[in-house]
């Protein structure tokens, strides 16, 4: 992609994301994140429609005038987006690409992070950290996150998501907001994952694309191979079954991992709307918060 | 079978290479659609597929082979066919006098004559062949052409007594009559094959000056006495039915015939059975031998059209195996 082609991509999320961030997402976003606390800000007197319970009584005796208590939220989340990007995420069948399910799925995110005043940070990996950005706060860095999203070219093509994790328990001091978006083609990172999700508001998102699961029977040989690896052949009936049965168990053990670590998962599929799961997902979380 | 353009059988060189060329990339080369495979999926090539794989390239190959042996223009060579100005000429004289009812001969020397008449003009291909009977006068049995079926109907029909008289023999006129007929013939070899069995006894022309003018006209007599030896039977129709007769063999005028065949540049024979007769034939049949090699004229008969079509039958059914049948994807 060129760079200009990038920058459009970019304003067109932007623009595709904007209107979702502001109205569906406004509120919910607010409620779902919490911060860590709450801070006293200041006091200020008692204006009719003032919640009693907040009256500072010390102070309203002191001066003899009724004040009130002022809080602020300690709202300073940061939300780190790790992306997989391994040769994987390059497919798709209806739709989308994995890979663009996952940067639009990304940017909408970040937006909202930005609107709420949160940082956000960017980890792209594949079998290596391919890249890692820092959270900070401000639109233009949510741009360049954007922006690296859609340009990366990354190095490697397999997939590592128990180094991903590790290195991101490492590398991020602080409690925040991790969303990791990855098809999950991967295993053994059990251990990684209820850490990571211990440590995190953990939010996994699994790509998957329909032919994945389900691949058309037709009377010819279909040449395939891996994305990741040389493994290849002609499919057959029986492979047929072999692999979409296998990516099936994938499928199974991370959505029991999920389970078992407590995350509210977003799961989305390459053939349909890609924000439709998240809304969904605000809803579910806000449903358990009681909000 | 001969090729009219054979340079582009060099070109299976190059289509070899283009072969070999062509296998090495469809087999390293391989289309292949990117799919995420789970890990621990191992896929297999199945045989049927690798068999179906090449079925279709190799029928392709076979086409561009055929192809190319039909743009080398493949040729059969058709029959040879003489031009009938090459041949010789050769008349056959045969004696149908009353004494070659005798039976000295199987199944008579008449019968015999023919038989051997018949088995010459089968070994022959390219002369022009006539056949004259005599007795007491002569008469051509049939002119002088390569028809040979029509030759051996004319043989077939001789039969003693075809003459008005058949009392005598009139060798010289005989002579004569086949001179007549062969004299005009712009071949450059002229025969007469004389079959007799007896002296000449009648006739308005002497035989040896009727040799000399047939000499003169350039043509060979081959003279073949048929006579056996000893005692001979003779069966002979009388009033009362058939009688046979015996008599005593003589010798045929050998002398005059050998004479004859001297002065014309032939040769004297004498056949006293009809397995001599039959060798007497043969002889002359190598004696007369016509020079076939620098007279063939070969026609080609181009067979291009058989390699095309299979060529065509070939590529469609690769086309449809490989469409149809075998469908590859991508």
């Amino acid at each position: 992609m060129q760079t200009s082609d990038i920058l459009k991509r970019v304003r067109q999320i932007e623009f595709k994301t904007g209107k979702l961030v502001r109205e569906t997402f406004a509120g919910e976003y607010l409620s779902v994140f919490k911060g860590q606390g709450i801070e006293f800000a200041e006091v200020r007197q008692y204006i009719a429609g003032d919640d009693i319970r907040s009256i500072d009584w010390n102070v309203s005796a002191r001066t003899g005038n009724t004040y009130v208590k002022k809080f602020n939220e300690e709202r300073e989340l940061s939300v780190i987006i790790a992306c997989d990007v391994s040769a994987s995420q390059y497919f798709g069948s209806k739709g989308n690409l994995k890979s663009e399910a996952a940067i639009e799925l990304a940017s909408v995110f970040a937006f909202s992070a930005i609107k709420n005043n949160d940082k956000v940070g960017l980890l792209l990996f594949s079998d290596k950290v391919e890249l890692y950005i820092p959270p900070r706060k401000g639109k233009r860095h949510v741009l360049r996150i954007i922006r690296e999203l859609l340009a990366f070219e990354p190095k490697r093509k397999k997939t590592d998501i128990s180094l991903a994790l590790s290195s991101l328990i490492r590398l991020i001091k602080r409690q925040g907001i991790l969303l990791f978006i990855s098809d999950f083609l991967d295993e053994n990172y059990e251990k990684p994952f209820k850490l990571a999700a211990r440590k995190f508001d953990l939010i996994p998102v699994i790509i998957k694309d329909p032919l994945e699961f389900d691949f058309p029977k037709l009377s010819a040989f279909i040449q395939i191979e891996d994305t990741e690896s040389d493994n290849g052949g002609v499919l057959s009936g029986s492979s047929l079954r072999q692999i979409s049965q296998a990516r099936a168990e994938v499928l199974e053990k991370a959505l029991n991992l999920f389970k078992l670590s407590g995350v509210d998962y977003i799961n989305i599929d390459t053939s349909k709307n890609t924000l439709d799961p998240v809304i969904k997902f605000f809803k579910q979380r806000s449903g358990k918060l009681g909000i | 079978m001969t090729f009219e353009n054979p340079v582009f059988l060099y070109l299976l060189g190059p289509v070899f290479i283009l072969c070999l060329l062509g296998a090495f990339l469809k087999s390293n080369f391989i289309p292949r659609i990117k799919y995420p495979l789970p890990k621990g999926v191992r896929i297999k090539v199945s045989p049927l597929f690798a068999f179906a794989k090449w079925l279709p390239y190799m029928l392709i190959v076979a086409a561009l082979v055929l192809i190319i042996i039909a743009l080398a223009r493949p040729q059969k060579q058709g029959k040879a066919v003489i031009p009938p100005a090459k041949g010789i000429d050769i008349m056959m004289t045969v004696d149908t006098s009353g004494s070659m009812s005798a039976l000295d001969f199987q199944p008579n020397r008449m019968g015999a004559a023919k038989q051997a008449v018949l088995d010459f003009i089968d070994k022959r291909a390219t002369d022009r062949i006539g056949v004259v009977v005599f007795a007491d006068s002569a008469m051509l049995q049939c002119p002088l052409t390569l028809d040979y079926f029509a030759i051996e109907e004319y043989v077939k029909m001789i039969h003693i007594g075809m003459l008005k008289s058949p009392g005598g023999t009139a060798i010289g006129d005989a002579i004569a009559v086949s001179t007549l007929h062969l004299k005009d013939s712009p071949t450059k070899s002229k025969i007469i094959v004389l079959v007799t069995d007896g002296e000449s006894n009648t006739g308005t022309l002497d035989p040896l000056s009727a040799a000399k003018a047939a000499n003169g006209y350039g043509i060979k007599i081959y003279t073949i006495a048929i006579s056996g030896e000893g005692l001979i039977q003779q069966p002979i129709q009388t009033s009362l039915g058939t009688r046979k007769i015996t008599f005593k063999a003589d010798d045929v005028g050998e002398g005059l015939l050998k004479e004859i065949a001297t002065i014309s540049g032939g040769e004297f024979f004498r056949a006293r059975n009809n397995a001599e007769l039959n060798e007497i034939y043969k002889t002359i049949d190598q004696l007369e031998k016509t020079e076939f090699e620098k007279a063939i004229q070969v026609n080609f008969e181009d067979v291009y059209q058989k390699y095309l079509v299979w060529a065509l039958i070939l590529l469609v059914c690769s086309f449809i195996l490989e469409k149809f049948v075998f469908i590859e994807v991508p």
